[in-house]
């Protein structure tokens, strides 16, 4: 007779029986691994560099003059449409870049830690979530950058402010499902992450940047709504002021966008992520 | 120990692996996969009896196996044989095909030193994020940090970057993290072939103290006379199956015995005629043999050995020159050794027209040679004036020497590639008051 506590509940492993949704209680449970792997990416990149994170605002500020010449002056926007451009374009590329840098760099998350993945058991999900974070720390810096832009061009605060974190979490969650669902793609292709750079360069033709959404002809805004990073750059404006409310219609076509890539992105790549140590 | 409670079940255990590269990694592949299961042929091959779909392995088959609490057992078999693969298991890097495995208790799979280690964080920082991927928690470093880093030799650096230790360092710390790791079951893949030998010595003593502390530790080793001073149990392992289970000196001896005769890892090589038939001389055969003649794996490294290597060359040759060169398995130069033999003037006459001759040639290399390890023959034939080679063959076969009786009393691997058999004496006493 073995008193019950010398019996814990047994650990069982069987074949394939995927699970389709990630286990939050084993990813709240080791979330310290999560804050180290966000450490080694931080560490990797910006350690016995000169500049440090110095390269996350200089990114923006050059990206900056170059548009502010090009579209400001060559093209010349129309201040009343756009607010104090600057402004205006800034929110535009610190969200669009955000969305870039995290799309690239989760995708390469998985098949650049192959060699962990071979060795040790852990939460496969942690790989394109701590590239998430280390993204996160890069824009949260991009965002003080333009908090300061918007104390000299003497931006207002108003209740539209509200919906500021309410589209970030949008951001990031649209950035995050996108990302793990290619990095689990690119274990498999690694066409992936040869197409994605030239997808994003693609999209970025397609998403209001340095220009204002409105200036979409409105019977091509559904459509341009496909890719919510559009709706999510112009909701920003709209909260910060510099921008008409977007189009219920764009709204809706962007917030099913991103549900559906939620939906397959975590799904695919929890299906395929126990077998990664088999096809990377 | 079988009063002991389970520790691990594993049931009808198989896993298939798909060889190389498939016909689904190309896009176009993997869409007529697709529509093929569509179709209806899709996972029809899972239930395949014991032979895979043509393009697969299967790396395990049926294994079953019961580990009780406290035991701390070896896995042995040739390379390929499922050991690895049961190891990736049960530490959950790889699902199996089928069957399946209860653990009880909390798992720690060490299949390599210092993983997620990174050469631009400092020693603090890699011993936190070695250990949270061992599955150390928070609370249980910190309460151990001091005791990791005296293991390691490393106090005082804790705050450099690992890529300014030494090599001997970074093993170190590494080793240092999973000896102080505390899981109920330890999984153990051969690790303890790096650092230096006082190091390992002080983990096998780590190791020792954590099976006699109850815990169960599973670990694969090609050392085999680390295995019997380690394990209360060996499970021999052959092309994905259990062939052996049992106490380490009846199974080990099995194992050794049973490879004579497998084709696997037996030193023994035939070249066909299409290579290099059209010279005057060249290599058709290439053993390595005990002393009686026979080929076999795993020789004894007190028994002398031989390199048998058969020459055959055309009639006009009066004389060739073969030569060996052996090397570790790390790729360090061991020594060569060669010689001058004649062909026989007499057959070589008997021979008429273009004939060939065939002369079988050893090179004998005295016991007490080499130390315990896995060798690469080089083998080349040479004609006159003996410049250069006429044929060569680079590492064209490997063999093992083992190690059966073990040194001293921890019967554990001396260090170097040499073992000689040296004699020791004392040269007097002297009163020192």
């Amino acid at each position: 007779m073995t008193a019950p506590s010398d019996r814990p509940q047994p650990t069982r492993i069987r074949p394939a029986a995927d699970r389709i949704w990630p286990d939050a209680r084993e990813l709240w449970n080791q979330r310290s691994l999560l804050r180290l792997l966000t450490l080694r990416g931080l560490v990797s990149r910006y350690r016995q560099s000169l500049l440090g994170v110095g390269w996350a605002v200089l990114y923006p500020i050059v990206t900056l003059l170059i548009f502010y010449v090009v579209f400001g002056r060559t093209l010349g926007m129309d201040e009343a449409a756009t607010g104090p451009y600057p402004v205006f374009l800034l929110i535009g590329i610190v969200l669009w870049n955000f969305f870039a840098t995290s799309l690239s760099s989760t995708t390469q998350s998985v098949v650049n830690n192959a060699g962990l993945i071979g060795k040790v058991y852990f939460p496969r999900l942690f790989l394109p979530l701590s590239a998430i974070g280390v993204a996160v720390v890069d824009g949260l810096i991009q965002g003080m950058l333009l908090g300061l832009l918007m104390l000299v061009f003497r931006i207002e605060v108003s209740a539209a402010w509200c919906w500021l974190p309410a589209i970030v979490v949008w951001l990031v969650l649209l950035s995050t499902a996108a990302g793990t669902g290619l990095a689990a793609l690119n274990v498999r292709f690694r066409d992936v992450g040869h197409a994605v750079p030239f997808a994003i360069q693609t999209l970025f033709f397609l998403t209001p940047v340095g220009y204002p959404a409105a200036l979409v002809s409105s019977e091509w805004r559904a459509f341009y709504a496909i890719n919510p990073v559009s709706t999510i750059i112009e909701s920003a404006r709209y909260a910060l002021g510099l921008a008409p409310s977007p189009p219920t219609l764009s709204l809706a076509v962007s917030g099913v966008a991103t549900v559906i890539v939620v939906l397959t992105g975590l799904v695919y790549f929890e299906r395929t992520a126990r077998r990664f140590a088999d096809t990377i | 120990m079988t009063g002991e409670p389970t520790a691990v079940r594993v049931a009808g255990l198989s896993k298939r692996y798909r060889l190389g590269l498939s016909h689904s990694d190309t896009l176009a592949g993997w869409l007529s996969d697709v529509t093929g299961r569509f179709r209806g042929g899709g996972l029809s091959n899972l239930s395949g009896a014991s032979s895979g779909p043509s393009g697969s392995i299967w790396a395990l088959r049926d294994v079953d196996l019961v580990v009780r609490r406290g035991e701390v057992v070896g896995l042995i078999g040739a390379n390929g044989a499922g050991k690895s693969t049961l190891l990736k298991i049960l530490t959950r890097i790889t699902p199996p095909t089928a069957g399946e495995v209860d653990l009880v208790g909390t798992v720690t799979g060490l299949l390599e030193i210092g993983t997620g280690f990174h050469p631009e964080m400092t020693g603090r920082e890699n011993i936190r994020m070695n250990a949270a991927l061992l599955g150390m928690g928070d609370t249980e470093l910190s309460g151990r940090l001091d005791e990791i880093v005296g293991f390691a030799g490393v106090e005082g650096f804790l705050d450099t970057p690992v890529k300014r230790y030494s090599s001997g360092m970074q093993v170190r710390l590494g080793f240092a993290v999973a000896a102080h790791l505390n899981p109920d079951i330890l999984i153990i893949d051969e690790v303890l072939a790096v650092g230096d030998a006082e190091f390992q010595r002080k983990c096998l003593g780590k190791m020792r103290d954590v099976a006699t502390r109850g815990r169960t530790v599973i670990f694969v080793s090609h050392n085999l006379s680390l295995v019997r001073q380690l394990c209360d149990r060996v499970v021999w392992f052959n092309a994905g199956r259990v062939c052996g289970d049992g106490p380490p000196a009846t199974i080990i001896a099995d194992y050794l015995a049973a490879a004579v005769g497998s084709d696997g890892d037996i030193p023994s090589v035939r070249l066909p005629d299409s290579d290099g038939g059209d010279r005057p001389v060249r290599i058709t055969s290439v053993r390595v043999v005990d002393a009686s003649g026979e080929c076999r794996s795993g020789l004894d490294l007190r028994d002398p050995i031989g390199f048998e290597v058969g020459v055959v060359a055309g009639v006009a040759v009066s004389k060739f020159r073969v030569g060996v060169l052996v090397h570790t398995d790390e790729g360090v130069e061991v020594f060569g050794s060669n010689e001058v033999f004649g062909v026989d003037e007499e057959r070589r006459g008997g021979q008429p027209g273009g004939g060939f001759i065939e002369t079988k040639v050893v090179c004998e290399l005295p016991g007490w040679s080499l130390n315990d390890g896995t060798y690469s023959l080089s083998v080349d034939v040479g004609l006159p004036p003996f410049v250069e080679s006429a044929v060569r063959h680079d590492h064209l076969l490997s063999f093992r020497l083992v190690d059966s009786v073990g040194h001293g009393a921890a019967a554990a691997r001396l260090p170097g590639i040499l073992r000689p058999k040296l004699t020791w004496r004392s040269v007097g006493e002297d009163d020192v008051s």
